[in-house]
């Protein structure tokens, strides 16, 4: 049984995820065999692009249910940006469309308006700093990193969470919060690239390599 | 009151394969090492973003980066641009897997301004970097140009922006050729018309001599990041003091 599999499905950049964790002591296996990936230990689901594209690729690689069974065994799933905005009911990038159906809401475009009603450029590409909400970090893929560790987001669209109680950690967009982590149980995702955050980032790639030895 | 934006520190590396290279005005003069072990360092130091720039590609018609990038991405984990002749989605495709996160596209683009649409549509905009050379024809005028300054596009700098951005193009990469390896500090007048003209971060490069001029230009004009080259390779400036500099003068910049 592949201890950590990053499913594999034409989404971008998926060498730094696979060279990332393998810095942070892990065996990736990039993947796109339904076997492997619902018997995974540990799952990430990268993703960078359309929303669309990515959920239909997906979809016509028939990998969307191995991901839901395996969730279902309640074994750790890791989303990244488009692979965390899939966990959601769906994403109106482009016409909606209908994602996983794991956690409650939506993605919707970054509003195009700061806190102070002057207009700010999307994409929101930057290093941010990652802010608590209700959830606590310890023990979750954020355990150990500071209040307002900074983390890169780029990105156009962003989850708009129904139940507070999923979010993890938040980010301000010159005072627009925006969706940064979300956790329900064991499945986790993040809209920033962890992968791509330094030393910060690939702290939390070890959080959640070391989630499968806490189970 | 909310904390404004971070604006990103980024280092710029023009690359003639395999070998970083220092330019003037664009154009290459001197090998300087192993660009991805200059990445390593400024990844080290704290550096936002890495760009890699091919200088050749689009002369030989081709692009030597993709090991660069591999090689690069063994150890250093944050976003890579890649730019030089990037013509096609299997280009595009070829860098991803590389690990790149984000190519900037200029000649390309310009004879065939729908490429934007068509790359910003399959790998998002927050893929395309629209990547503009701009040199000055006249008071509070650019023109683009192609080739690293060579060959002339006709388009007017600010139109051309506008126009890529609507396009697609998620970021802007703004080097203004005449001020490029100067050290005589960035063209504030262009940054500031390029980007209260688009609604994408723009990324100001070229002429930067001092962190004063890093100083002068964010105070004056609102582009999102500065993209820096020699001051590092020659080791004028490391990226904390950059970073350190830009914090004391309150310009919000990533704490490390």
């Amino acid at each position: 049984m592949a201890e950590l599999v990053i499913v594999n499905y034409d989404a971008g950049n998926i060498r730094s995820v696979e060279r990332a964790v393998s810095v942070c002591g892990g065996t990736p296996v990039l993947s796109s065999d339904p076997e492997v990936i619902s018997s995974a230990n540990l799952l990430i689901l990268p993703g960078v692009g359309a929303f669309g594209k990515c959920i239909s690729a997906l979809r016509s690689k028939n990998l969307d249910k191995p991901i839901l069974d395996y969730v279902r065994s309640g074994k750790p799933i890791l989303g990244i940006c488009v692979g965390m905005q899939m966990l959601f009911d769906g994403s109106w990038e482009f016409g909606f469309h209908k994602g996983l159906g794991l956690i409650p809401g939506e993605v919707k475009r970054v509003p195009e308006e700061s806190a102070d009603g002057t207009s700010h450029r999307v994409p929101h590409v930057t290093w941010q700093e990652l802010e608590p909400k209700h959830q606590p970090w310890d023990d979750s893929v954020l355990d150990g990193i500071h209040f307002g560790a900074s983390c890169y987001f780029i990105h156009s669209y962003a989850a708009f969470v129904k139940d507070e109680n999923d979010v993890l950690a938040t980010c301000s967009y010159n005072g627009v919060e925006l969706c940064a982590a979300v956790r329900r149980g064991n499945l986790y995702g993040l809209q920033f690239h962890p992968e791509k955050s330094g030393s910060v980032g690939l702290k939390i790639i070890s959080n959640f390599i070391s989630l499968n030895e806490a189970q | 009151m909310f904390d404004k934006n971070k604006k990103r520190i980024i280092a710029r590396l023009d690359v003639k394969a395999p070998n970083l290279i220092k330019s003037i005005n664009l154009e290459g003069l001197r090998k300087l090492g192993s660009p991805a072990k200059f990445a390593e360092k400024y990844y080290k130091e704290g550096v936002d973003e890495i760009i890699y720039m091919d200088v050749v590609a689009s002369l030989y018609q081709r692009n030597g980066l993709g090991d660069i990038v591999k090689l690069t991405t063994e150890n250093v984990f944050i976003p890579i641009t890649v730019g030089g002749g990037i013509r096609t989605a299997e280009d595009v495709e070829n860098m991803l897997r590389c690990g790149a996160d984000k190519v900037a596209i200029n000649t390309a683009a310009v004879s065939r301004p729908d490429l934007i649409s068509e790359l910003a549509n399959v790998y998002g905009s927050q893929c395309i970097v629209i990547s503009i050379e701009a040199k000055q024809t006249a008071s509070g005028e650019w023109e683009a140009y192609t080739d690293n300054g060579r060959e002339k596009t006709g388009l007017d700098v600010v139109e051309w922006a506008k126009r890529a951005a609507s396009l697609g193009a998620g970021e802007v990469l703004l080097t203004s050729v005449d001020r490029e390896g100067t050290r005589k500090g960035f063209d504030i007048e262009l940054t500031r018309k390029v980007s209260d003209a688009v609604n994408i971060p723009v990324i100001a490069s070229g002429g930067m001599g001092s962190v004063k001029d890093m100083i002068d230009l964010f105070g004056a004009a609102n582009p999102e990041a500065i993209a820096i080259a020699d001051m590092l390779h020659y080791e004028r400036l490391t990226v904390q003091d950059i970073r350190r500099s830009a914090l004391d003068s309150g310009i919000p910049v990533r704490k490390i």
